[in-house]
């Protein structure tokens, strides 16, 4: 084929331009760098995990602060870190134990990315009447919020 | 988001996770998931249902108690009600001209409209931005837009509402006291987070999901019952389902299930639905199954989950069982007049708050628009209202020179 009938860079995104352009700026206030980790067992909700995987790849490209590292189950990583459900993705995991257990597709998605700017700010996010409430616990805790895809 | 601000906050102690349910059937099962979004802390040792405000997720992650037990307890935390509210999202401390009370369609635009009428505004609401809009999955009778969803239209007039003034989600007003207003004084508004002194407020409170009142509804509510087909109509994919009432909103649900893959029947008490023409015409094309002149007798269950309904034929009181994995209730709108009423704002037979043309309701500085005040109860009545709402609030704040 002629050069001139190359598909344009457009063609590998996977969100779409608006969305990405709201993201570039949204993005340019992160300060540390963030990692998103994702894990996907080869055979189990197979077009989610390549939602997901898109998805990410397009945040890291987005930013230079963000990046991607892909697993898959099993692999040492994910016993690491105690992985079970497929998909799964980690933002700072290192740091953080915040996981999405499956796609975050629709109002999810924008808890994905308030959870990216929070989690690169340091910042928690809570009003000032929760935080003490908060300084006040002294054991583990494990909230699983169960949420569907609308 | 309350969760994974947790665990940014206490990060060796707190771990959030965010579970799809339709990718993860296992865990869903497990917990006994049937409405969304449903949180189970520390492996199923407490759990809550729904959306909760901010400071009291943060209650019921540290306690593992709901917010009620602790209350009756004595043991809930206090919270400073000294200062005003500051922090997150919030606004500066201070004396308000206005507090409007619920972020809808009606809310929302009365801020728009105060702050370019100059005065210092801010919109409260309990639960989430949008009120009833939000949950609805497909509009389309909102001038300018063919078909939305109810959540981008209320993302969009939220955003908007936000370029003029602070909209704070997760604060709901707890109680409100009123000074003398011919002698000046201010009206107090206390919150979960603070206190608020304003010149006027208006209630923009809208109204709640109808229950049918009968035995069953609350005990597997979240378990096989629910108001809101976009949010919970995912789970019965593939289910049947019945859906109750014979409105714009019954059969919109029931066409957005439809649509999702669930085997659903609408139940209606009378012989013909009041609901628009087009929405009839498309439950029709689609061959929804339709019960007519019946009505719900009774939810039975396994203790677990919704198994049958007991219907009544209202012509012949004969009673059929209609088996079932879930049940959506759509039969109409309780105005929430709680706030009014402690006000002494007059409420008219029909339950809703009384307004005059102008939005005034009969207590000075106290406006209402929106579903609250009865009337179609659409998106763009709350609009218009809101809109008056606010220049009345001016025009009794600020006496400009034209009305003198």
């Amino acid at each position: 084929m002629s050069p001139v009938f190359t598909k344009d860079n457009n063609d590998d995104w996977f969100l779409p331009a608006d969305v990405r352009e709201q993201l570039k700026k949204t993005f340019k206030d992160l300060d540390s760098p963030v990692i998103l980790e994702t894990f996907a067992r080869p055979g189990f909700n197979d077009e989610f995990s390549q939602y997901m995987i898109h998805f990410c790849t397009d945040l890291a490209r987005l930013s230079d602060k963000i990046t991607v590292r892909t697993f898959q189950m099993p692999s040492s990583r994910a016993e690491q870190l105690g992985i079970t459900a497929s998909p799964t993705l980690c933002v700072n995991p290192d740091e953080y134990h915040i996981r999405f257990l499956g796609a975050p597709i629709g109002e999810e998605g924008k808890s994905f990315i308030t959870a990216i700017m929070l989690a690169s700010l340091g910042m928690s996010g809570l009003s000032e009447a929760s935080r003490p409430i908060l300084e006040a616990l002294n054991e583990e805790r494990l909230a699983q919020v169960f949420v569907s895809p609308t | 988001m309350n969760a994974i601000k947790c665990a940014i906050a206490r990060p060796g102690l707190v771990q959030a996770e965010c579970i799809e349910m339709n990718e993860n059937p296992d865990l869903t099962a497990q917990y006994n998931v049937g409405s969304v979004p449903h949180t189970i802390f520390n492996q199923g040792r407490h759990d809550a249902l729904g959306l909760l405000p901010e400071e009291r997720f943060v209650v019921e992650l540290v306690y593992l108690k709901s917010a009620e037990d602790l209350l009756a307890e004595g043991n809930l935390p206090k919270m400073e009600a000294e200062k005003t509210a500051s922090g997150y999202g919030t606004i500066e401390p201070g004396e308000m001209d206005l507090v409007i009370i619920g972020a809808g369609p009606a809310g929302l635009t009365a801020g728009i409209y105060a702050v370019r009428a100059g005065l210092k505004a801010v919109v409260l609401e309990k639960n989430i931005v949008g009120g009833q809009v939000a949950l609805t999955p497909v509009v389309e009778n909102y001038p300018g837009f063919s078909t939305v969803p109810g959540k981008q239209l209320m993302d969009i007039m939220s955003e908007h509402a936000r370029e003029y003034l602070p909209v704070n989600e997760g604060e709901g007003v707890e109680s409100i006291t009123l000074g003398d207003i011919a002698a000046g004084e201010s009206i107090t508004l206390t919150t979960n987070r603070g206190i608020y002194s304003a010149k006027a407020v208006i209630l923009a409170t809208g109204s709640a999901y109808r229950q049918i009142g009968v035995p069953g509804e609350t005990r597997y509510f979240g378990r096989g019952i629910n108001y809101c087909a976009s949010c919970d109509g995912y789970l019965y994919k593939g289910k049947k389902v019945a859906i109750i009432g014979g409105g714009n909103t019954a059969l919109t649900d029931a066409l957005h299930l439809k649509n999702l893959g669930v085997d659903i029947t609408v139940i209606h008490r009378r012989d013909s639905f009041r609901a628009q023409k087009p929405l009839q015409d498309s439950l029709a094309r689609e061959e929804i199954p339709v019960i007519w002149n019946t009505a719900v007798e009774r939810i039975e269950g396994d203790e677990k989950r919704v198994t049958n309904l007991q219907l009544r034929n209202l012509k012949d009181d004969s009673i059929t069982d209609f088996p079932v994995d879930g049940c959506f209730i759509a039969i109409g709108q309780v105005p929430s007049t709680d706030l009014a009423k402690t006000l002494g704002v007059k409420i008219k037979e029909d339950g809703f708050v009384e307004v005059d043309t102008a939005m005034r309701t009969n207590v000075p500085h106290v406006y209402a628009a929106g579903d609250l005040t009865g009337g179609l109860q659409q998106i763009v009545t709350a609009i218009g209202e809101g809109s008056i709402a606010a220049m009345s609030a001016f025009e009794d704040i600020s006496q400009p020179y034209w009305k003198e």
